[in-house]
């Protein structure tokens, strides 16, 4: 012990190559964006005027900020939960699968290798309006399908394409998860006398709670954050600011349309919001978690 | 009011390789059978088969009467313990003792009631409310027995039980798991790898080895007559000593075993004699002297192993008392008997009765 408290120095040493990192990649940048969200810079970035709260008050105040908030929670919400209940679907029917079970998971871990935009683009071409393979599917099915005009479709594309990259990820937990279940459980449960869909419910299900949990909050901060490239190269927040989520709004206020306090503050906003819903998650989801 | 019948069971695995061969075994209504065998000899896979776990490959179960091969483990009315108890780490003590209860659709007054009766009768009475990773090792073993008779099944399925549990515990929950099986009258099959807790446990023994049935029995019949040299090697603890050969060039210094079987014997054979009746004596006193090269103290006896001069093989002698000879010290060997003849296939080659008494006679 001793010799720990004499050594001053080589314990902040060692950490310092990581110490700098979130340093000049999060609390400068951080810091950057709290002190512009309270000024309001003139059009072409020479001098900046203190502006107090004005920025958040307008931004707050806006209609479109509202519609960004409004779909940003219909995004969220189905892309969370889509991609972890089909994740744990697919997980499930990997876990059982004996032959050729590593050909299967690395299938299904592929898609999250896929760059964002890439995962986006890819699935902006299969429906598109005009080309799409899945168009004339879904044409011969009736349906008129072309998402740069229809609001919700465009917004069900950019929810299919965030939720089909995510998926693998939810994959690679739920097998994980899964496989550390201890078959003599499952075992057990069928000699008391439950069925496959109560087993799971019952053993499976509550289980896996540690690893749901953990997904809840990943799933939500990447369908808040990581979407971005998906809507930019599919959508660009179209049609009509349908699919404009908080954080592509934040992109089009401050990169394209120069607003940079105004876009500073919404960033402080997003912020606040994630961290809010991380510790509501914690503070109420958390409490049904089982650990074990 | 359970029989079990295993009919030419048999268990090939989808590789080919075949783990159980023809399995023959029929077990009386609240009888406990403990299956033995060293690791890898299937005794684990034929439970599991038992239990609806594994599948069969020919061969039947019959629980009464009824053939269950087709039947869900849950439609057997069996009942097990596992080696690592498998309880519901989510789940309170009562939730677990509960489950199958509630699978089966039994109205909450019962459940309760019935739960309370079980955990009265294995003293966990006040540990409901707790969850299995605040219990000790044997309070899990408890809960996990309070699992298995809550359903009263007709069979009892027991898969190494105790061998997660230190030792004074284990001796502790033979007697209580014993107890509780003959209180219950309920038909059982434990498995297990040690031959003390199946000595103590078994109404009837069975020693498997390699996929097979070695020999049926109770426990001091496989002690006194075991019928092949692997239950003679497995069953007594310290284990048998054996001593092979050819027959018609056999040491001098052995009694005159041979001349005492009932058919002339050729090839190569095994002597067994058990450690407790081989006696130390004064050198040139017994029928070879040897040295002593390593005494293992137990207390009230101590394991003597000796190797007789010009032999290969060390024997093993059970000397009771506390004063022990030392290692390094010059000793006659005085062999009593009964000894255990087995042909090179292993088979126990037939004696005339009372072979032991005749060999001891030579004593000075």
């Amino acid at each position: 012990m001793t010799t720990f408290q004499r050594h001053r120095l080589t314990p902040w040493l060692l950490m310092a190559p990581q110490l700098v990192i979130v340093l000049v990649f999060f609390f400068w940048p951080a810091f950057t964006a709290l002190r512009q969200s309270l000024y309001v810079q003139d059009a072409f970035g020479l001098g900046e005027t203190f502006a107090g709260l004005a920025n958040f008050t307008r931004v707050l105040a806006s209609r479109s900020y509202h519609e960004a908030l409004f779909n940003t929670a219909i995004f969220s919400l189905s892309v969370a939960l889509g991609a972890m209940a089909l994740a744990l679907l697919l997980a499930v029917m990997a876990d059982r699968v004996l032959k050729a079970g590593r050909v299967y998971r690395t299938l299904l871990i592929w898609p999250y290798a896929v760059a964002p935009a890439a995962a986006g683009v890819l699935w902006m071409f299969m429906l598109d309006p005009t080309l799409g393979v899945m168009t004339r599917a879904l044409t011969t099915l009736g349906i008129d399908w072309n998402f740069r005009l229809d609001g919700t479709q465009a917004m069900i594309l950019v929810i299919i394409a965030a939720i089909w990259q995510q998926m693998s990820y939810n994959f690679v937990f739920f097998l994980a998860g899964l496989q550390g279940i201890p078959a003599s459980l499952l075992e057990a449960s069928a000699i008391d006398g439950a069925g496959p869909w109560r087993r799971f419910w019952t053993i499976t299900f509550p289980l896996l709670s540690p690893i749901s949990f953990f997904l809840l909050v990943m799933n939500t901060i990447y369908a808040f954050f990581e979407t971005f490239g998906t809507i930019d190269t599919t959508t660009s927040g179209g049609p009509g600011g349908a699919t404009r989520t908080l954080v592509y709004k934040l992109y089009q206020d401050g990169i394209v349309g120069l607003d940079l306090g105004g876009s500073a503050a919404q960033s402080v906003l997003l912020m606040l919001m994630v961290g809010l819903l991380t510790l509501i998650q914690f503070r109420y989801v958390e409490r049904r978690v089982q650990y074990h | 009011m359970a029989t079990l019948e295993l009919r030419r069971l048999r268990k090939r695995y989808a590789g080919g390789a075949e783990v159980l061969h023809d399995i023959e075994l029929n077990i009386d209504h609240g009888e406990m059978i403990v299956v033995v065998g060293p690791s890898g000899c299937g005794k684990s896979t034929l439970l599991r088969m038992v239990a609806g776990l594994e599948t069969i490959s020919s061969g039947e179960i019959v629980i009464n009467g009824e053939c269950v091969n087709a039947q869900e483990p849950a439609e057997r009315d069996i009942a097990m313990v596992f080696q690592n108890y498998a309880l519901y780490p989510h789940m309170s003590v009562f939730d677990n003792l509960a489950y199958s209860l509630k699978n089966r659709r039994t109205p909450k007054d019962e459940i309760s009631r019935r739960v309370n009766e079980t955990a009265q009768l294995l003293d966990i009475a006040a540990l409901l409310d707790r969850k299995p990773r605040q219990l000790s090792g044997g309070q899990r073993q408890r809960v996990a027995m309070g699992r298995a008779v809550i359903r009263q099944p007709q069979v009892f399925l027991f898969d190494e039980p105790l061998s997660n549990l230190d030792a004074s515990l284990r001796v502790q929950m033979r007697q209580d798991i014993r107890a509780l099986q003959k209180r219950l009258d309920i038909t059982s099959l434990y498995v297990t790898h040690d031959q003390t807790e199946a000595m103590t446990m078994a109404d009837r023994l069975v020693v498997m080895n390699a996929g097979r049935i070695e020999q049926i029995g109770t426990p001091m019949t496989l002690f006194r007559k075991p019928a092949t040299r692997f239950v003679a090697g497995f069953i007594g603890s310290p284990a048998m000593n054996f001593l092979s050969g050819n027959a018609g060039d056999l040491p001098g210094w052995l009694p005159r075993v041979p001349e005492e079987t009932t058919e002339p014997l050729t090839g190569d054979i095994s002597i067994g004699i058990r450690p407790e009746h081989i006696a130390l004596t004064t050198p040139n006193a017994g029928q070879i002297d040897g040295h002593i090269e390593l005494v293992e103290p137990l207390g009230s006896e101590s394991l003597v192993h000796v190797r007789p001069t010009g032999h290969e093989s060390r024997l093993v002698v059970r000397h009771v008392g506390t004063e022990q000879p030392d290692a390094g010290q010059r000793t006659g060997l005085n062999l009593q008997g009964p000894f255990h003849l087995f042909d090179h296939h292993g088979q126990r080659l037939a004696t005339r009765p009372r072979l032991a008494d005749t060999t001891c006679s030579m004593e000075p």
